[in-house]
């Protein structure tokens, strides 16, 4: 008996004592960072953790504040950021487009990270280059992104630590342009034109030069903007797909006109968004969705199919508004009678589809239809697992921006036939060139375009703010009469605008961050 | 025609049952003593589905074998479940219980159910468990060994071996199942709303968690003559683990068994993780007393914990205590003999605090599953996972330690009669673990790590007096108590370029301050508004609120903000217990109450239509050019003037709460003798039946949110005991 105690005691003294290791075990669920840059498999992963950190328009549905802020869209949600911005009730302190802010910088660590160790990790050259060609590639899609929205911005281009000083101020407007441009060339050298079908949703070079064409006409540097667009164009690698209405289904993910795509997978492992799930009606959902709608003024801008306006056009009938209308407008908009998903679509507020008031209720009669899967499965895609891919850049904004550049460089005819070819694409009758205007040149680009999240940027090339971003809103009020159906326009809104909105304000809680001797300057007119 | 639904009771019940039953014994002869209890308690939630049942157990047993030897063996266990809705849980039931629109009925007239958009389906339905329900099992066993051997040969000498294992099992399920809502087109025609889930789907999540103790210690206490001197020496070693698993599918075929097996096998998902930490503590004691009148206490710590790196793993938290009884002393005894009993005590020490993630000194890459890996491969994708940085490594922190200072006195009066305890304490915590958010730009990209950074200060008094008496059959007491609390932020990391207004640091604020502007009131025409300072929207109209401009600049901008409240932490704690007794009836009383604390309040409570919601009745009283002196701003959706945090929606919380009130009556003891049970009491009491309070929207004691309301409980039961 005694000895069974004696035992107890003397392993409790036993167990105290041999625990010199206990301190130093490490995560069970972590690797360390000599396993990572040692093993080319597990630094495979981190680069794809920098492609899945992309900022895509499709994860923002629901929450999408660069459709809903432009004459493109209106937010269902009343307490949608947009209100605010699109009534002038926003601040440094409202965070707009903080995410960026913050993501922005995330990706840069993460592609410093990988500029850094790439070189000296156990890889094949071919790799090696490929590899470092996508570091700079997505750093200068992440910094674009952010210079778009809040102009120039404190350039970060090796790995920092609490160490190093942080509070960088902001470079010379441009230092920014000429970081993102040397970027991207740098890209363009380093990364292949194309892949093996294993590998396809990488970064090319061709990738590389279309966000260049892109940037740059933004920059008002047309000739390089022509010059770049015309690159892509020549290379002769990407083909118009033929048919607007399903260019964005899932089937059709990595087709002839895709440059560069966000890549989702369908599965349960998959990559996914949730662009349908919450932006179907809330019929087929099942919760407040249908949060993203789109205007009249959206709607009117799609030319009837004989190529006039819908106010000069002999095709329109009142009765029925959206006959006759420019093909695209069917992939773009979801309007009343509309058949989607086996229904036909009753868009007159209290339908079953279009709820009377609150959520779940268009705020202007048309709920969005482009990028949508027609074969969208609520009953087996509960889980938001929506996986159709979101263009980047496609063929069909190099057209435009090769026409924009050339508009301005005087060459119209060369301007009107990459504009002619969209339309010819699209099944709408070419622009004579008597008719072929600026405005004309603007409008292909609002419906070719619409909510691929280019809109905010063209209107501020355009500086034409007042006239597209400061408008009236308007909807169609939907009515059944004695006499048949009626539609009529109603004003949703006035929209605020003064200039000092086209960039957005720097967030507070960023400024706040900074010592008082070297400030993170605020955009002009915000504070 | 419209519905005017009272969507609160139509899906909660206005009371709800619970049940409690305990049995305990104790004994033991010469060398063997026990206990054992047992216990069952029932509580019913809000709503029929929502219940709670819990079993516990605990059985301990102390034994002497041989002459030096003295085994003990605790062990206790406990086992409960719980049950509540599959989709959402009880908060989310009464937030959706108060925000939703009335103008929605929840029946239609034929008998079908209504489909509302903001709770994702029919949440009358839900509550009653159509939409499938979540399940928690979870068992605790706790249990250690120990055995001491006093040394024979030095008196007062003992050595102490103990081994603990505690296990914890957490078993959920939750299980959806699909049910009918319908939609209501303004036609009059009813179509099948597409409610959540369209097929049952399972999710079984499996958590276990074991920790092990091992210590020993050595202990020597013996008096000599009026001296005592007792030490200790004790080494402990906690070594903690534990594993995550879980496993769902989807697209079941049928909504009657919730087995795995039965769902979609391509459909499935499942996921897993562990942990582990460890801890070593050496522990030091030295007391001494002299005729129980001066008394010394000192004791030390030195903890190891494996979240600190290496070099830093080690604290030392020292501390000593004083007490003189200067009751005991002769010349007291003479001069106060009405104070039969006064102790001075104080007491000095340093604590430690390690409560922070794990392995932030070192750079590790965690794998991110779901959302942040990556496809490639078109048509044929092949998913990869994510590898990301966890944190910024920091290599260099260490424990968080708090500088304990107390002073006290503790006397009696009056033969006992009255007592009175209060202390003067100091909470000083320096090398706050807090990561550096406020002054390190997001330039860096990645997760901060924390660091030694901050400094807090806590200052208070507490008073707790007592006064018991008896007059012939009757007895009674009262027991009040208060505490003051002052906090002051000593050190707190921000931008130079912040504000002094707007600076935590100097501050009788924690870190739950709230950052807003001070209001003015609420502007009463276009001119008050013209007159300046420009104000924070070009919106705003007559009754919107007003904001003071601090930094005089005429225009409000968010450096006009400052510190407006320290938050929901009350400054005065008080509470008294009370009772009367005669011949062996009893009224027991307990308040409760807390002042100099205010309230935030935000969302559905001060705002008309806040999310979907629905303005509340008080929101009748607001500003109109007829209503001037309103309480609330003009009505308003999306108004961001007026939902800035401000000094205007700041409310005194104040209350004093009858937390519990016990009528009892005990059978006399000469009834009970004969049949050998030592007491019979029957009570009922009932808990939170009084509330007294200036804040009438909520409770006042959980006002900053809108959450499971506060029960009133009604109990009656029977102590026996033999």
């Amino acid at each position: 008996m005694q000895k069974i105690f004696f035992s107890i005691l003397t392993f409790s003294v036993f167990a105290a004592s041999c625990s010199t290791d206990l301190l130093d075990r490490g995560p069970l669920d972590k690797y360390s960072e000599q396993n990572v840059w040692k093993d080319s498999t597990l630094i495979n992963l981190y680069v794809g953790n920098i492609y899945a950190g992309i900022r895509s328009t499709y994860d923002e549905g629901g929450d999408w504040l660069m459709a809903c802020i432009t004459d493109e869209g209106e937010s269902a949600r009343t307490f949608h950021l947009s209100q605010q911005i699109n009534s002038g009730q926003y601040g440094p302190s409202d965070n707009v487009y903080s995410p960026y802010w913050t993501g922005c910088y995330t990706q840069a660590r993460k592609c410093n990270t990988l500029l850094e160790r790439v070189p000296e990790a156990p890889l094949s050259d071919a790799l090696r280059t490929r590899m470092t060609g996508e570091a700079y590639f997505l750093r200068a899609l992440a910094y674009m992104q952010l210079y778009d929205r809040f102009g120039r911005f404190p350039i970060i281009d090796k790995v920092l630590s609490l160490e190093d000083e942080t509070t960088i101020p902001r470079a010379k407007d441009e230092d920014c342009v000429k970081f993102i441009l040397a970027d991207l060339d740098k890209a363009a050298s380093l990364l292949p034109p194309s892949y093996n079908s294993a590998n396809l949703g990488r970064a090319t070079s061709w990738a590389a030069i279309a966000l260049k064409s892109r940037f740059l006409l933004n920059q008002h540097r047309d000739t390089e903007a022509a010059a770049a667009a015309w690159a892509v164009i020549d290379s002769k690698k990407y083909i118009l797909f033929g048919d607007f209405l399903t260019l964005f289904n899932p089937e059709n993910d990595n087709n002839t006109e895709i440059i560069f795509d966000k890549q989702y997978a369908s599965g349960i492992s998959g990559q996914t968004h949730s662009l349908d799930t919450y932006e179907n009606s809330p019929f087929f959902t099942g919760f407040s969705s249908a949060i993203t709608c789109p205007t009249q003024n959206l709607v009117d801008a799609f030319k009837m199919k004989d190529g006039l306006a819908w106010d000069q056009s002999p095709l329109y009938n009142a009765a029925k508004p959206y006959d006759n209308r420019d093909p695209r407008f069917y992939a773009t908009v979801l309007y009343d009678g509309y058949q989607w998903m086996n229904e036909t679509v009753d868009m007159k507020k209290g339908s079953k589809f279009n709820r009377a008031s609150g959520s779940g209720s268009s705020p202007t009669g048309y709920f969005l239809r482009k990028f949508l899967n027609p074969k969208f499965d609520t009953k087996v895609n509960n889980n938001n697992a929506n996986f159709q891919n979101c263009p980047v850049i496609r063929l069909a904004e190099i057209y435009l921006v090769y026409a924009e550049a050339k508009w301005n460089l005087g060459e119209k005819e060369e301007a009107r036939t990459y504009v002619n070819k969209l339309r010819t694409r699209a099944k709408m009758p070419e622009i004579e060139a008597a008719d072929f205007t600026f405005t004309s040149l603007q409008n292909e680009r609002f419906v070719e375009l619409a909510f691929e999240g280019q809109r905010w940027f063209d209107i501020k090339r355009w500086n034409e703010g007042p006239q597209k971003i400061g408008v009236k809103i308007t909807g169609v009020d939907i009515q059944d009469k004695p006499e048949g159906r009626t539609y009529t326009r109603f004003d949703v809104e006035t929209r605020f605008f003064q200039p000092k909105m086209y960039l957005f304000p720097i967030p507070l809680s960023e400024i706040n961050k900074y010592p008082a001797g070297t400030p993170l300057e605020q955009n002009p007119n915000w504070n | 025609m419209y519905a005017n639904t009272d969507w609160y009771s139509e899906i909660l019940n206005d009371h709800a049952m619970q049940t409690q039953h305990n049995l305990s014994v104790s004994g033991g002869a010469e060398k063997t003593r026990y206990f054992a209890s047992a216990g069952y308690a029932y509580e019913g939630g809000l709503f029929d589905l929502a219940k709670f049942n819990r079993y516990n157990f605990r059985l301990n047993l102390e034994s002497k074998v041989g002459k030096n030897f003295t085994f003990n063996i605790q062990s206790s266990g406990m086992a409960s479940k719980a049950r509540d809705m599959g989709s959402f849980n009880s908060d989310y039931v009464i937030q959706f219980a108060m925000e939703s629109p009335r103008i929605y009925p929840n029946q239609f007239s034929n008998g079908l159910y209504n489909y509302i958009p903001q709770a994702r389906g029919n949440m009358y339905l839900m509550a009653r468990g159509d939409n499938g329900t979540r399940t928690t099992t979870n068992n605790v066993f706790i249990g250690n060994v120990s055995l001491q051997y006093d040394v024979p040969f030095i008196k007062g000498l003992s050595a102490k071996g103990l081994l603990a294992y505690d296990k914890q099992n957490t078993f959920g399920k939750r299980w959806l199942t699909p049910y009918a809502a319908f939609i209501r087109d303004a036609a009059g025609n009813y179509s099948p709303a597409n409610t959540f889930p369209s097929k049952p789907e399972l999710t079984e999540t499996y958590t276990q968690y074991q920790t092990l103790v091992a210590e020993f210690s050595l202990a020597y206490q013996r008096s000599f003559g009026d001296h005592e001197i007792s030490a200790l020496a004790l080494f402990n070693r906690t070594d903690d683990q534990g594993d995550n698993l879980s496993a769902g599918r989807t697209n079941f075929s049928s909504s009657a068994l919730d087995q795995l097996d039965l769902g979609d096998r391509t459909q499935a998902t499942n996921t897993g993780n562990a942990t582990q930490r460890g801890r070593i503590g050496y522990v030091g004691r030295l007391g001494y007393n002299y005729k129980a009148r001066y008394l010394m206490e000192f004791n030390f710590r030195y903890d190891g914990s494996n979240i600190f790196p290496p070099g830093h793993q080690y604290g030392f938290f020292p501390s000593l205590a004083l007490g003189w009884r200067i009751s005991d002393e002769p010349f007291f005894k003479r001069a106060a003999p009405f104070i039969p009993s006064l102790k001075i005590r104080g007491s000095y020490g340093l604590a430690g605090n390690d409560a922070v993630n794990p392995y932030q000194f070192l750079a590790t890459y965690n794998l991110v599953q779901t959302t942040n890996g990556y496809s490639f491969g078109g048509t044929t994708p092949q998913y990869i996972s994510g590898l990301q940085e966890s944190v910024l490594p920091n290599p260099d922190f260490t424990w968080e330690k708090t500088r304990i200072g107390n002073i006290g006195i503790e006397a009696t009066f009056w033969k006992n009669r009255l007592t009175l305890e209060a202390d003067y304490f100091t909470k000083h915590t320096v090398d706050i673990l807090i990561p550096p958010t406020q002054v390190v730009a997001s330039t860096l990209g990645i997760t901060l790590p924390p660091q030694n950074a901050a400094e807090v200060q806590n200052r208070g008094v507490e008073i707790q007096l007592g006064y018991s008496d008896r007059r012939k059959n009757i007895s009674w007491r009262v027991r009040p108590n208060a505490t003051f609390l002052r906090n002051k932020v000593l050190k707190y990391a921000q931008a130079t370029s912040v504000p002094e207004w707007q600076r935590l640091a100097g501050r009788s604020v924690g870190f739950s301050a709230v950052t807003g502007y001070q209001a003015d009131g609420l502007y009463q025409s276009e001119d008050e508004i013209k007159a300046g300072p420009t104000p924070l929207y070009p919106n705003v109209k007559p009754g919107d609120i007003r904001y003071v401009d601090l930094n005089g600049d005429n225009k409000i901008t968010p450096a006009d903000m400052s510190l407006i409240s320290k938050g929901p932490y009350p400054n005065i704690l008080m509470g008294a217990d009370m009772g009367v007794e005669w011949k062996g009836i009893e009224l027991n009383l307990l308040w409760q109450g807390a002042a100099n604390v205010e309230t935030h309040f935000r969302g559905t409570i001060a705002w008309p239509f806040a999310g979907d919601g629905v303005p509340a009745e008080q929101h009748l009283d607001r500003w109109t050019p007829e209503n001037r002196d309103a309480s609330f701003p003009r009505l308003w959706i999306n108004n961001q003037n007026n939902s800035q945090n401000s000094t205007y929606w700041l409310r005194n919380t104040s209350y004093l709460r009858l937390k519990n009130l016990e009528l009892a009556y005990s059978l006399p003891r000469s009834i009970l003798q004969p049949a050998g049970i030592s007491q019979v009491r029957f009570f009922v009491s009932g808990l939170n039946l009084l509330t007294f309070s200036s804040y009438k929207y909520t409770d006042p004691e959980a006002s900053s949110s809108v959450a499971y309301p506060l029960m009133r409980y009604y109990n009656a039961g029977i102590n026996v005991k033999f």
